[in-house]
């Protein structure tokens, strides 16, 4: 199976580079289990076309997703999701943590775009404090 | 360069002057024809026209001189000036016209595109004059007169050679100045005096370039005019090497 | 091979005393699709002529699919493997779409026929029409089809996109996407950066004949961070001296700053203003171009 509509247009002016967003993209679909093990991804000239995106971002996005186990990269053959890697588990396995996270912020009154812009904070916060390290 | 391109450029140079060059052919058609059939009217009592003064006599002296000095004369001062103009119009015109950068983006460099536009534009000369001269014997049928092809084409070769300085020299001029009118208008204006100043002191200059282009010494004993047709060539190809050099370091 | 499809060196080209590109030094890698920014006037086209041998430069070298730039010869052959839009688009306009295709075809033998089909086709170009009756974005598209179809290994496009509507814009990024998943190197200036943003992974930001950056486009987002403070007086504000500051603002409690780098040290820095709220948030390539181009 390679189904391009899998992917969404990225948006190219949003800040976070369009590779990222690629990568996002995938690991969305193999953690809600649109994406099984071994479906494969569609190539990367074709992929490229269709959202009308740089090739070698394309090419990034898979070699990046495959540094992080997400899929396997078979020469020639093309991208292949991984047998169902722990990190699928661990995120759905984490859902309820956040799903309560979110009623208790909601509880003393924060908007979802407050509170979707407090984990974009700590997010960002934390990745710099890592790259301080 | 292979030769479909070279058959490109030269179909490409072609397109882009053929309007100048049917228009150039039809003026000199038409000279030519209207010089030779107003002979009647020159034996008849061209006395009154200022322009056969000076040989009061046109019936005596025979057709083939008035044709020589009358039309040939002419035929060669306008053939002159325009091929300057024909000549006029390279790749500072397209600069100008914006499409400079497409054509020098080809794998085309500018030296072979100027010698490809210099070759055009002489086959074209070349055309001129062979149509110009040729129209005399047709025309002479019209008015009971009677002209050789063939001599009327050796006039015609020479005019050819003692003229291919002018046909470079228009491509001297639109190398060395922006313009998509001003070259040729200045081109033709140049011309027309270098050939009509010597004239009008005739005796004080012996040679005249415009007696040299319309064949007076060829009348005259059947005598080519080497030195005019030697300083000619030697003319062009200095002013076709300097038109190659100064393309060379251009910006378009 | 050469590791660059394009590459100079402290390329400067005059024109009187008026300096129009100044020591340039440009890299396009091979393969990469390489946005070309500036405003107008800033030097992109009169670069990409000396790229092309159409303009000498006053000093400098360079390098073009591994020709010197300077060397006419060598200029030539390479311009055999490369493929040109020009600024102003203009094709001869005695010929008619047909013959301008005809024409162009002759001087390369590796012309893409099914290519050229295709995009008759998809641009609606009428084969018979002269070339000086087509409106400006049709004009656009036959440029693009004349240089596209060359099979080229190095694209140098002049704002290709100027003219069209945004579907036919969409129809061109992708045919460069293609072009570059064949294996092209694309080199385009442009004054869409959102269409830079789309298609390439590298960008050179030139103002006032200046290269200002350039880099991979991924490197620069991740690079670029935008620091918003928050005070609950008047924002103490003093020029802080730590280096990868690209531009500060500071108006009543709030203060923005803009860094290019050393995130970490900036943010220990303003820290230590004792702020009620630091915020760091990423950016996009339009606010580093108008940045840039604002500070030089």
């Amino acid at each position: 199976m390679t189904i391009v509509l899998l992917f969404f247009k990225p948006n190219p002016s949003a800040p976070a580079p369009i590779y990222l967003q690629l990568m996002n993209q995938v690991k969305h679909a193999v953690e809600v289990g649109a994406l099984k093990s071994g479906d494969q991804l569609p190539g990367i000239r074709n992929l490229a076309e269709s959202l009308v995106v740089n090739p070698n971002t394309v090419a990034k996005a898979y070699r990046e997703l495959e540094h992080e186990g997400v899929i396997d990269l078979r020469h020639g053959a093309g991208a292949f999701v991984k047998s169902r890697s722990a990190a699928g588990g661990k995120v759905l396995a984490a859902m309820p943590l956040v799903t309560g996270l979110v009623d208790r912020l909601k509880s003393r009154g924060l908007s979802e775009d407050e509170i979707r812009r407090l984990f974009e904070a700590a997010l960002i916060q934390q990745e710099e404090t890592a790259r301080r390290r | 360069m292979r030769p479909q391109e070279l058959k490109m450029l030269w179909y490409k140079y072609w397109l882009e002057t053929r309007g100048g060059f049917v228009l150039a052919m039809a003026v000199l058609i038409t000279t030519a024809a209207a010089g030779v059939l107003y002979f009647p009217a020159a034996v008849r009592g061209g006395m009154h026209d200022l322009a056969l003064h000076h040989h009061a006599n046109a019936a005596a002296r025979g057709f083939a001189i008035y044709v020589r000095e009358e039309v040939f004369e002419k035929l060669a001062l306008l053939w002159a000036m325009l091929s300057v103009m024909l000549g006029t119009g390279g790749l500072l015109k397209e600069k100008l016209l914006g499409t400079a950068p497409f054509l020098l983006s080809l794998p085309v460099g500018r030296r072979q595109a100027i010698a490809v536009r210099c070759g055009v534009s002489m086959m074209q000369c070349g055309c001129l004059a062979l149509g110009a001269y040729g129209a005399v014997p047709a025309a002479a049928l019209l008015v009971g007169q009677s002209y050789g092809l063939g001599l009327a084409l050796r006039y015609a070769g020479i005019l050819l050679a003692a003229g291919v300085a002018f046909v470079v020299y228009g491509i001297l001029i639109s190398t060395a100045m922006e313009g998509t009118a001003w070259p040729a208008i200045i081109g033709a204006t140049t011309v027309f005096l270098l050939l009509i100043v010597p004239e009008a002191v005739k005796g004080i200059v012996r040679l005249a370039p415009l007696a040299v282009l319309a064949g007076e010494s060829y009348s005259h004993g059947g005598v080519m005019p080497w030195a005019g047709m030697a300083i000619s060539s030697v003319a062009a190809a200095a002013m076709l090497g300097l038109a190659l050099w100064v393309v060379k370091w251009q910006d378009f | 091979m050469n590791q660059f499809a394009i590459q100079t060196h402290a390329l400067t080209k005059s024109y009187g005393r008026a300096e129009a590109v100044r020591s340039l030094n440009l890299e396009v890698p091979d393969g990469s699709i390489c946005g070309f920014l500036g405003k107008n006037g800033a030097g992109k086209s009169t670069t990409i002529k000396m790229l092309l041998g159409i303009c000498w430069p006053t000093s400098g070298a360079g390098t073009v699919l591994g020709a010197s730039i300077r060397d006419a010869r060598a200029s030539l052959e390479a311009r055999r493997r490369i493929g040109f839009v020009s600024e102003d688009k203009r094709l001869y306009h005695y010929m008619s779409v047909g013959q301008m295709i005809c024409f162009t075809r002759s001087f390369y033998p590796r012309w893409r026929d099914a290519l050229e089909q295709q995009l008759l086709r998809q641009f609606q170009l009428p084969l018979e029409r002269k070339t000086g009756q087509l409106s400006k974005g049709m004009r656009t598209k036959l440029a693009l089809l004349l240089a596209l179809c060359r099979g080229a290994d190095l694209l140098i496009l002049d704002e290709p996109t100027e003219g069209l509507d945004p579907v036919a814009v969409e129809e061109v990024l992708q045919l460069l996407a293609r072009a570059a998943a064949d294996g092209a190197t694309i080199f385009f200036s442009s004054h869409q950066i959102a269409e830079v943003e789309q298609i390439a992974d590298r960008v050179a930001i030139i103002d006032d004949g200046r290269m200002l950056l350039q880099e991979s486009l991924d490197d620069l987002k991740e690079r670029y961070r935008r620091i918003q403070l928050l005070f609950d007086r008047e924002a103490p504000w003093k020029p802080l001296d730590v280096r990868g500051i690209a531009a500060a603002r500071a108006e009543g409690p709030a203060v923005s700053l803009l860094a290019s780098g050393n995130i970490d040290e900036i943010v220990a820095a303003a820290r230590s203003l004792d702020p009620v709220s630091l915020e760091v948030a990423q950016v996009n390539l339009k606010e580093i171009f108008l940045e840039c181009v604002r500070r030089n």
